[in-house]
């Protein structure tokens, strides 16, 4: 196990210098000068040639990948344009925002998610699964910022029950949690609905009420297990979702976190911030989709023998 | 079955059984009027082709019908003289396992893939014996050393196991708590010709130890014949052919029956050409009127498209549901050409 967990950690190395890459080579043909963005519309000339240079931004742009790669490897993810202060530093100040935010989405996704797919899926074609399913694809086709906006409306503006921006208050997280971890708990509640309805049909599920066990037990002893396998594919896709998404929603609640520091990175060209904070997005992707695929082999029997 | 009045001796008694599958594309028509009947310690032979209602009339008796689209329509059903129909879910559920059990027909899907085999056994055990978790996990064990496994490989999964040890598992499972009646769902049709011999010999060799009552469904004459003491052939949903495995075998009345004899290879003439039953299985959805063998039988007459043949008794026990017969010939036969 610790070796299959070490080779996925190695296999890291190439993905993050692959990612840095295609984002780099994007940011430095998008349009706009950052030194431009720095010195202002005035800046002569001169001063903007000076500024590229203590920059390194005169170098060939293989060399300036080069340059930032190694020192990526070595720890040092530079300074910011705009405030020279160090990326690492940034990015680890803001990052908890975003683990919290994560988090709260992570939880009001997962704790409605499956009640709903379980309840829908053992209460087929009555009511109770209209309603559920009906719920999940309003929440799958809801784009993230219309719900953030309608939840600020509504929540924020004529109710005043949540703050509609900043993280300065102890319930500051919860409109974007909500906003944030809608989609994924539609996607996931669907899942779970259908890969339930699958393995309810299964014939060791007849053997374990032919057991005498309780409808109750049957569900919860041997079907939500080998529910999950499914389930479990599509929430590690699904947390990808959720880490693009929290670049929107950050936006939408003026939230200290990274999505939000990368995207102020992107409109001032800030080219180290913006790889920063794309670094730490894919490494937290990376671990996240690692422990999924751990998790798999907890859960299947089948899959922990091919790990060994 | 006349002298049905000796209550006590029944394990397993099936009147009138109908049950139907209401599905969006037509009501299918499982079981329609099923009567079968085990003695206590015998073995009943429920033989037909497939989707003839076997496992359907296995599963009536756990009420396990798949509800929807299952509905029993009519009839009762006594588990040792007491109608389960009447009981309650709950009382339900600790009949199932203890007083009656089933052997699945698959065993490559009957199992859970994500518990251990020795957790699938004492799970049941568990539920119906006043034992710790310990005791039911050495029972566990000792159940799967009687199936011929060793409880050493009890804390295995399902996936390490080949096809017939895992039917072994099963059976253990269904054996864990000397249920009554065991209903054995073709256990051996996934098997193996010599895994087959050995899981029959075993079941055997079981069910003289406990006792047990059991219906065996199955396709197999060969089977039936190594192990029940009486046959029921069904064919759409209703016994036509019902008697001691002597009277059925060699002194075979219906046509549908004569038809499965006949569907065998003969291995003393290896040169005759086998006579398979012409046509296929009725859609249960739409049976034909009248007998509802007659559209597939050599010997149809007019009657047999009009009215459904009643229960012609040959001796106490051996019965067929044909037009061909009346009280008067039934004993000789001699109307169809063996």
């Amino acid at each position: 196990m610790w070796k299959y967990v070490i080779k996925r950690l190695i296999a890291l190395i190439p993905v993050v210098a692959g990612c840095t890459f295609i984002v780099f080579m994007i940011m430095h043909l998008s349009p706009g000068d950052p030194a431009t963005f720095a010195l202002g519309q005035d800046a002569t000339p001169e001063a903007i040639y000076e500024w590229r240079e203590m920059h390194g931004l005169n170098d060939p742009i293989l060399i300036q990948y080069a340059n930032y790669i190694v020192g990526v490897f070595m720890g040092d993810f530079g300074t910011s344009f705009r405030n020279n202060v160090s990326i690492t530093q940034e990015v680890m100040q803001r990052f908890p925002h975003t683990l919290q935010l994560s988090m709260a989405a992570l939880s009001v996704s997962l704790l409605l998610a499956f009640p709903i797919g379980i309840i829908s899926a053992v209460k087929q074609n009555t009511w109770i699964d209209g309603l559920s399913m009906f719920i999940a694809l309003i929440g799958i086709s809801m784009p993230v910022f219309w719900l953030g906006l309608l939840l600020v409306l509504f929540f924020s503006l004529q109710l005043g029950w949540f703050p509609s921006s900043g993280a300065n208050q102890w319930n500051s997280v919860v409109l974007p949690g909500i906003t944030l971890g809608t989609g994924m708990m539609a996607a996931m509640a669907r899942t779970t609905r259908s890969s339930m309805l699958e393995v309810i049909r299964q014939d060791y599920i007849r053997t374990a009420r032919s057991k005498g066990l309780s409808n109750g037990k049957v569900i919860r002893k041997h079907a939500i297990r080998n529910a999950l396998i499914p389930v479990l594919t599509i929430f590690g896709i699904q947390l990808g979702n959720l880490l693009t998404g929290s670049v929107i929603t950050e936006t939408v609640f003026a939230w200290p976190g990274i999505g939000r520091l990368m995207i102020q990175g992107i409109a001032a060209r800030d080219y180290p911030m913006v790889l920063g904070c794309m670094v730490m997005f894919v490494l937290c992707f990376a671990v996240i989709n690692l422990l999924v695929d751990l998790a798999y082999a907890f859960v299947d029997p089948r899959i922990r023998a091919q790990y060994r | 079955m006349s002298n049905v009045s000796d209550n006590r001796r029944m394990a397993l008694e099936i009147e009138n059984l109908v049950v139907e599958y209401r599905t969006h594309e037509g009501t299918v028509h499982a079981l329609n009027g099923l009567d079968l009947y085990i003695e206590k310690g015998k073995t009943l032979g429920l033989v037909g082709e497939t989707g003839a209602g076997k496992t359907t009339a296995g599963l009536s008796v756990l009420r396990l019908v798949p509800d929807p689209p299952g509905v029993i329509v009519d009839g009762a059903i006594k588990l040792n003289g007491e109608t389960i129909f009447d009981k309650t879910d709950k009382e339900m559920e600790s009949i199932r396992g203890k007083a009656v059990s089933m052997i699945f027909q698959d065993p490559m899907t009957s199992l859970n893939p994500v518990f251990t085999v020795e957790d699938q056994i004492a799970e049941v055990i568990e539920r119906h014996e006043q034992l710790t978790k310990e005791e039911s996990y050495v029972k566990a064990r000792e159940m799967l050393e009687l199936v011929g496994i060793p409880g050493t490989r009890g804390g295995e999964y399902p996936h390490q196991f080949s096809g017939g040890m895992k039917q072994r598992v099963v059976i253990a499972i269904a054996l864990a708590c000397s249920p009554s009646v065991l209903i054995a769902d073709e256990p051996t049709t996934a098997l193996d010709v010599t895994i087959q011999a050995q899981v029959l010999e075993m079941m055997k060799g079981l069910r003289e130890k406990y006792d047990t009552s059991m219906l065996m469904i199955t396709h197999d004459l060969g089977i039936v014949a190594e192990i029940c003491d009486s046959v029921s052939v069904i064919y759409a949903g209703r016994v036509i052919e019902h008697g001691d495995l002597e009277d059925v075998f060699d002194n075979t009345r219906h046509p549908y029956t004569e038809g499965l004899f006949n569907s065998l290879p003969n291995l003393q003439d290896r040169q005759s050409r086998l006579k398979p039953i012409q046509g296929l299985m009725p859609d249960p959805r739409d049976l034909p009127t009248g007998c509802p063998f007659h559209p597939r039988c050599d010997y149809a007459k007019d009657i047999c498209s009009k009215e459904r043949p009643p229960k012609t008794y040959r001796n106490e026990r051996h019965y067929v549901e044909c037009h061909l017969y009346n009280s008067e010939n039934i004993v000789e036969g001699k109307v169809i050409n063996r």
